[in-house]
């Protein structure tokens, strides 16, 4: 990696002696959710596109486990953090692994992974962060991969395979670009079973099938593009299963129309802030100099949460917040969701 | 007062929140929504099999349907009747009971385990007379012809129970305990 990364900052260094004064006796001193480094200890190109990046406590400590189906986010080059799904089950982990798809078309935090990592750097992290468990009660896992949406699925389908649980997966993938499919055809077996697709329409007619056919008590998962997870979604209700069964994480949101302009007022100053039509929320905040955190900016991953004080409309365009939390109108998604005259409550 | 004692906080008990079921005064119609269905009926006199067979017609219109009839969940080969059935069945089905108090809470306590979700299942009690309780002394589970804050003899450790507003879903019983611990 390039000399311009920091080394580890004091604060950082500090986190593990807090956490040993906060929880005695049974947690390790790798044990930490914070901002902090870790050192990258492996680097494999599984495609053209999808690198696959090993991190590792510097000092050697074991990891903070995590719920299959996490994710870590990464300070990916100046001012970017994307947050990329860990591969693991989530087990008392030695390593984190992610796999990162180059997106040129993005902006450049993947790019700039793929051009700047080597092994040995440190890189800044933080989590991980469930934000795509299992539901506990699940007696069978429906699994649905669609391209790099294969890493959350990968990570699920070894948290079952190490219960001993069973599984039924359809990985969707095109001939060529097919990361972690190696993994996903060691792990099938006795109680796990992978379905392979290629295609638009053997993946169509593989969801109809397998959402027609999963024993009573199986939740499903999928991760993938949004063509198909709007086609999983369809074949789900189709199939009859309630929402509550079918769970889904997006890493790749729908185009948004450029909305139109209204006024955000920022309660504890009373300043007003006029956002245009095409700026989001979260530009508008941010440029007006009000700190607001985020990380993927597409209403995925629910970072920039804002309380609301009131409004006159609010129109949520994020995949976060639920329906009931959407009818009490008390939180915005700074950086999709619009409305009109917003008090935010910062 | 000894330091140990000093230090020891005094237990507060919160109030209890009573956890009873709420029956739907009506039996609700079915759930359209679901791809196949699911009706058992188990107990409950005359009553339940009209409702079962009302269920049964409207089920049919909308997809395929499967009609248990069980005269109690106690018995081994009903029961064993009704897990071959739900194990055979997909997700999309939708399933609703209708029967005994007893019955139906023992038979929703056997959909919650297989993972149900709430959405999923429908249920209507014909008969309140008699209810599940769990004796938290020696964890029997029986029938009985009481209800909340109403007492009863366990069959099994032979103590008087009090029934406790308390209903557990997952158990589909209400808890009960020695009615006379409290007095020397």
């Amino acid at each position: 990696m390039s000399a311009t990364i920091a080394p580890v900052v004091p604060e950082v260094a500090s986190v593990p002696q807090q956490r040993d004064e906060q929880y005695v006796g049974h947690q390790h001193r790798g044990y930490a959710f914070g901002v902090r480094h870790l050192q990258v200890v492996g680097l494999t190109s599984l495609t053209r596109e999808i690198l696959h990046v090993e991190l590792a406590d510097p000092a050697g400590s074991p990891l903070a486990p995590y719920e299959p189906g996490s994710h870590l986010v990464v300070r990916a080059g100046e001012g970017r953090r994307n947050a990329y799904s860990l591969t693991g089950d989530g087990f008392n982990p030695r390593r984190y692994e992610i796999s990162v798809l180059r997106l040129d078309s993005g902006q450049g935090g993947s790019a700039w992974l793929h051009d700047n990592l080597a092994v040995g750097d440190l890189l800044e992290v933080e989590g991980p962060r469930s934000m795509f468990p299992a539901a506990h009660e699940q007696r069978h896992a429906l699994l649905v991969a669609g391209g790099i949406g294969v890493t959350p699925v990968l990570s699920h389908v070894r948290a079952l395979a190490r219960a001993g649980a069973g599984a039924t997966v359809l990985y969707s993938y095109r001939p060529g670009h097919e990361a972690h499919l190696q993994d996903l055809r060691e792990l099938a077996g006795d109680r796990i079973r992978l379905v392979e697709a290629t295609t638009v329409e053997e993946t169509g007619a593989a969801l109809h099938a397998l959402l027609a056919e999963q024993p009573f008590g199986t939740h499903a998962y999928a991760c993938g593009p949004v063509a198909m997870l709007d086609a999983y979604e369809e074949a789900a209700l189709a199939a009859g299963w309630p929402a509550g069964r079918v769970h889904l994480e997006r890493f790749v949101a729908p185009e948004l129309d450029p909305g139109s302009p209204f006024t955000a007022t920022v309660a504890s100053t009373g300043r007003e802030i006029e956002v245009p039509s095409g700026v989001s929320l979260l530009d508008a905040l941010v440029g007006a100099g009000v700190p607001v955190s985020y990380l993927c900016r597409q209403g995925v991953c629910g970072e920039c949460r804002i309380p609301v004080r009131s409004a006159e409309a609010l129109e949520h365009r994020d995949f976060v917040l639920t329906a009931e939390e959407r009818e009490a109108a008390s939180h915005v998604m700074a950086c999709v969701s619009r409305g009109r005259d917003i008090h935010l409550d910062l | 007062m000894s330091a140990v004692a000093a230090s020891v906080t005094r237990e507060v008990v919160p109030p209890q929140v009573p956890s009873l079921p709420r029956w739907p005064e009506a039996p609700e119609p079915v759930d359209s929504d679901g791809t196949s269905f699911l009706v058992v009926a188990v107990g409950g006199g005359p009553a339940a099999g009209d409702v079962a067979r009302a269920w049964t017609d409207q089920a049919e219109g909308v997809g395929p349907t499967t009609l248990v009839v069980l005269e109690t969940i106690d018995d081994k080969a009903d029961r064993a009747s009704f897990e071959t059935v739900l194990a055979r069945t997909c997700t999309g089905v939708r399933v609703m009971v209708v029967g005994g108090q007893y019955d139906v809470l023992q038979v929703l306590s056997l959909l919650r385990r297989a993972g149900a979700l709430e959405n999923e299942v429908r249920s209507f009690v014909t008969d309140r007379t008699e209810i599940p309780v769990f004796c938290a002394h020696c964890q029997t589970t029986f029938r009985a012809s009481t209800g909340p804050g109403g007492l009863t003899p366990c069959p099994s450790c032979r103590r008087t129970l009090e029934v406790h507003e308390h209903l557990a879903a997952l158990r589909g019983s209400f808890l009960a305990s020695d009615a006379e611990a409290t007095s020397l």
